[in-house]
């Protein structure tokens, strides 16, 4: 809980992905995260048997949280899948928050990787994906 | 036209030109009012931090001029404090001679020098 460590900071919420590519599930695709606030990090994932992939929250800490300092934590989603590569996620979280972008709940996304990102003004910051939010 | 809202909506999206993933949100919000190309080689690089070693160097906002409905403006964004090194930029509160003969913060005139 962010108020028993005021230097906590959610840098990613947790998400939930299904990948498909042309309606079909991606088994087995290689989901890379980049995570990018006070360094960058980077962590890699599978997804199952449907094309399901869960991506668990992630913190960190900084005393800059008790600071007057703007928080942005940049994000990016790249699947590998077939021997092709597509960026699904392109995200600046504004928000130190878990899950204060879907007001408490994980995000929840269906991503077709034939589909082309899309830029829009969400969760008062601006994310661009290719997916769509279930 | 340029309004308040349009302003402190820009101002508050200044911060995303610091990532490179960050910066390509920036550039599909802004591409229509703004004369801006792809990796936005317009965008200002700054340095903060103190000292010699404690220094970092990234984009610090952007220069640039309008069009379409924004044709004949220009726009100069800067992003402020989103880093420990920033935030000692601000805490270098000396005062410095600015050699148009005002008086500026020494931290900011120390990282506009490098602009």
């Amino acid at each position: 809980m962010a108020f028993l460590n005021p230097l906590k900071a959610c840098t990613f919420s947790e998400m939930k992905i299904r990948l498909t590519l042309n309606g079909e599930p991606a088994v087995g695709a290689k989901v890379i995260r980049t995570i990018d606030w006070k360094d960058e990090q980077v962590d890699f994932y599978t997804s199952d048997e449907d094309g399901n992939i869960d991506l668990p929250a992630k913190f960190e800490s900084s005393f800059t949280q008790v600071l007057p300092v703007e928080f942005i934590s940049s994000q990016s989603i790249n699947v590998e899948y077939e021997n092709n590569n597509y960026l699904i996620w392109i995200y600046a979280k504004r928000n130190p928050g878990e899950n204060s972008e879907m007001n408490g709940d994980p995000i929840n996304l269906s991503c077709e990787l034939s589909d082309e990102p899309k830029t829009e003004r969400k969760f008062k910051s601006a994310v661009k994906t290719s997916c769509k939010f279930i | 036209m340029l309004t308040p809202q349009y302003s402190a909506q820009l101002a508050a999206d200044i911060y995303l030109i610091k990532k490179p993933n960050d910066q390509e949100i920036f550039f599909d919000l802004y591409k229509d009012d703004f004369d801006i190309k792809e990796n936005l080689p317009n965008k200002i690089q700054g340095k903060t931090g103190a000292f010699t070693l404690i220094k970092s160097t990234h984009a610090m906002g952007i220069a640039t001029c309008g069009k379409d409905n924004f044709k004949g403006q220009a726009f100069v964004a800067l992003k402020g404090t989103a880093s420990g090194y920033d935030l000692l930029t601000d805490l270098n509160a000396g005062i410095k001679r600015f050699h148009t003969g005002g008086s500026v913060h020494q931290g900011f005139y120390y990282t506009f020098g490098y602009l």
